[in-house]
């Protein structure tokens, strides 16, 4: 008796905010997944507007040169960038780890960019960083006496890309700093101390004691960072003000441009389908990253 | 029985629950809907308005503005359409909504029958299709077209298929050099240059003053080499060149030699290749360190409060240049316009209120306070700032799309940008240049 009506209470919670779900996510999706097989030009045009076209907007995309190089770039900030970022926050979450001193404040301050709005973040860095007459780079290299380094224009077509990848970065190191702290924490201190008798220095705990029970929250941080990544959009805007810029270009980018039309041209085309087709495939590319890492990384392995 | 109570208990929570939901989640549509997500403002001119006996009592008007609520534009703006409601009885609900909201939320604001009368945004609105209506039956019942330079109407008219008016400029600019009449002086430099032998002439004097002649920023760097081709073949052959590729034409080529000498010669600023709007602008030029820049007329007002009350403006048409095909009379022009759509009930009254803004009083306040041009030709007094663009402008008998037409396609604009820096940074020569085009637009 109990379990029948549990079952009712039950479905009475469920079913609302499932309801709801589809409505709100699954509803959108699907349709999205149509209308890159239709050509629409305005996002709210009626289902009678739309023409179908098969896979015409993907093959035009693909056959585009900057929606290629949007993805190259893409690509480029995924992997060199997620090296970076996840490489450096997990050596910090390591040392603050370690026991040093001051460790709450050296957390903050890693992770206080994250709290600064990030177009506040990337106008520092463009204007106040990288700016090849007064920026600090300039100043801090010319004081040192490393002109080489000093005369880098940070800004310029060869070094725009790096320079939007180091502040990215930047920003993102103490996000996923904190998630490293979180699973080193899990972590019980009697493996480190058994090893530290056993004569196991500081480099050997780390690679054979820390990071393989960090194998989770490893695939954790590379989903996260695929999502951030495949999110691209306020940085590459920022660095790159008013129209695109090949260096900085993303497929956020490209999209919004095809969804809203470009400016300063005769006539604004506004092309939902094909901006549909590139949500798509940035979907497709986070469940891709999803799945290779899920069969790449397993942590079941272990017990701790 | 006791069950059965308690079930339809439980039943009647969840609803209520669910309902709660669903009205929290109407609610903050609906809300979202007028007050238009993307971070726009309302002025509350409706709740101000008088139940007056006016010409238009009864009638409410709808009104998305791209500006934004505190800039020049936008307080100028309010207090016009405040003056209008207590002249005529209407009711204005005025809702600034930026650059942003207009471009993103308005057509699908329109499409989900939202009411909104009249906006206003950059000129060219004919991607709103059936969504904004005529205007040529109002303009003509007031007589307002011979106080708007006709040049402009000309414009206005051009960007739709059937030839009609569909919006109302205002916020005019000119594009060409704007420079700093005090370094020019310094630099023993008298008079504007015409063609391009003065302006190179203007450049080498300026250099050897000491003073950095020219610089850009990436957002603009089509403007200056757009503008010299287009000079050389005219608007329309320019947007060939994009469209179609036709990168390996010699008048691109000499374009590219122009500014390769430019570069050579040392008249741009060593920064120039990393400017990314608006460092250029603001700390190059509106600072006074570099003579010229590449722009349109709204860089006063921009730059205003970097450059304060004593930076002497001087603007000056692109040069003619050697085996060109027109001259200074042919120039790039443009505005913002007003447009009325079809879900306004009352056109006559959306566009009375677009007379109130761009004629007369309003029309010169709105010139002053935003170092602007005006649109009614009968405010003769333009901004100090502004004064010698007015002769280029009245002169004016051809315009140039934006660039001169270079930046008519949106996939070869970011390769244009980077490769047109790298050549006034002279770390490109003009065949590099010419090669690296045709490749991009090879794709």
């Amino acid at each position: 008796m109990f379990m029948k009506r549990n079952r009712s209470m039950i479905l009475a919670f469920v079913v609302p905010s499932t309801l709801l779900f589809l409505a709100t996510f699954i509803y959108p999706i699907i349709r999205t997944i149509i209308m890159s097989f239709f050509s629409i030009q305005e996002i709210t045009d009626s289902m009678g507007k739309w023409h179908f076209n098969g896979i015409k907007n993907y093959i035009d995309l693909l056959g585009n040169g900057l929606y290629r190089q949007s993805w190259v770039n893409l690509f480029k900030i995924f992997f060199i960038g997620g090296i970076i970022t996840l490489g450096i926050s997990l050596i910090m979450a390591v040392v603050l780890k370690s026991g040093i001193h001051g460790k709450g404040f050296f957390q903050a301050a890693i992770y206080l960019p994250n709290v600064i709005s990030a177009v506040a973040m990337a106008t520092m860095w463009i204007q106040y960083v990288f700016n090849s007459s007064y920026g600090l780079f300039t100043n801090l290299f010319r004081a040192l006496h490393l002109d080489f380094l000093a005369n880098i224009q940070w800004l310029d077509a060869g070094h725009k890309f790096w320079a939007l990848l180091l502040s990215y970065c930047f920003g993102m190191i103490g996000h996923f700093m904190l998630i490293w702290v979180s699973g080193i924490e899990r972590i019980s201190p009697d493996y480190y101390e058994a090893a530290s008798i056993d004569g196991a220095s500081k480099v050997e705990q780390f690679l054979f004691i820390t990071f393989p029970l960090l194998k989770g929250i490893l695939r954790t941080n590379i989903i996260m960072w695929s999502i951030s990544v495949s999110g691209f959009f306020i940085w590459s805007k920022l660095f790159s003000p008013i129209s695109a810029d090949t260096t900085t270009v993303v497929p956020m980018i490209y999209m919004y441009d095809k969804l809203f039309g470009a400016e300063n041209v005769d006539k604004i085309s506004r092309d939902a389908g094909s901006a549909a087709a590139i949500g798509v495939m940035l979907c497709l590319f986070i469940v891709i990253i999803f799945t290779l890492v899920n069969r790449c990384i397993k942590d079941d392995d272990l017990e701790f | 029985m006791k069950k059965t109570w308690k079930q339809f208990g439980s039943a009647a929570l969840c609803g209520v629950m669910a309902a709660a939901l669903l009205a929290g989640c109407g609610g903050a549509a609906s809300s979202g809907a007028t007050g238009a997500a993307s971070g726009s403002s309302t002025v509350s001119t409706a709740d101000t308005a008088p139940a007056g006996s006016g010409e238009f009592a009864g009638t409410k008007l709808v009104y998305w503005s791209n500006w934004e609520a505190t800039e020049p534009q936008g307080v100028v703006i309010t207090a016009a359409v405040e003056e209008f409601m207590q002249e005529t009885g209407a009711v204005v609900d005025l809702q600034f909504k930026g650059r942003k909201g207009i471009k993103e939320g308005l057509i699908p604001a329109l499409d989900a029958d939202q009411q909104v009368d009249l906006f206003d945004g950059m000129s060219n609105k004919s991607n709103y299709g059936e969504r904004i209506v005529s205007l040529e039956d109002v303009v003509a019942a007031a007589d307002y077209e011979k106080d708007t330079n006709p040049v402009l109407m000309e414009l206005a008219r051009s960007y739709y298929e059937d030839g009609k008016l569909h919006e109302i400029p205002y916020q005019m600019k000119a594009n060409a050099y704007l420079y700093n009449k005090g370094l020019f002086e310094k630099a023993g430099i008298t008079k504007a240059p015409d063609t391009w032998q003065d302006f190179l002439d203007a450049c080498q004097k300026l250099k050897d003053a000491g003073i950095t002649p020219l610089t850009t920023d990436d957002a603009y760097a089509m403007q200056a080499f757009g503008m010299h081709l287009a000079r050389m073949i005219g608007s329309d052959e320019v947007k060939k060149v994009v469209d179609e590729g036709q990168w390996d034409r010699p008048e691109v080529l000499a374009t590219a030699k122009a500014f390769e000498e430019l570069a050579s010669k040392g008249y741009f600023s060593t920064q120039v290749g990393s400017n990314v709007w608006p460092t250029g602008q603001n700390t190059e030029f509106a600072i006074g360190n570099v003579a010229m820049y590449c722009v349109g007329t709204y860089v006063v007002n921009e730059t205003k409060n970097i450059t304060g009350p004593d930076f002497q403006w001087g603007f000056f048409g692109y040069p003619q240049v050697e085996g060109g095909i027109n001259d200074q009379k042919a120039m790039v022009i443009g505005m913002q316009s007003f447009a009325v759509t079809n879900k306004c009930a009352n056109p006559t009254a959306a566009f009375a209120l677009i007379e109130k803004l761009t004629r007369g009083k309003w029309d010169a306040k709105l010139a002053e306070d935003t170092l602007g041009i005006p649109a009614d030709v009968n405010n003769t007094e333009w901004p100090d700032q502004l004064a010698e663009a007015k002769p280029f402008m009245d002169n004016c008998n051809e315009i140039f799309a934006t660039s001169g037409g270079l930046e008519n396609n949106p996939n070869i604009t970011p390769a244009l940008k980077e490769n047109l820096m790298k050549l006034y940074a002279g770390s490109c020569t003009a065949d590099e240049f010419v090669t690296n085009m045709l490749a991009a637009a090879k794709g």
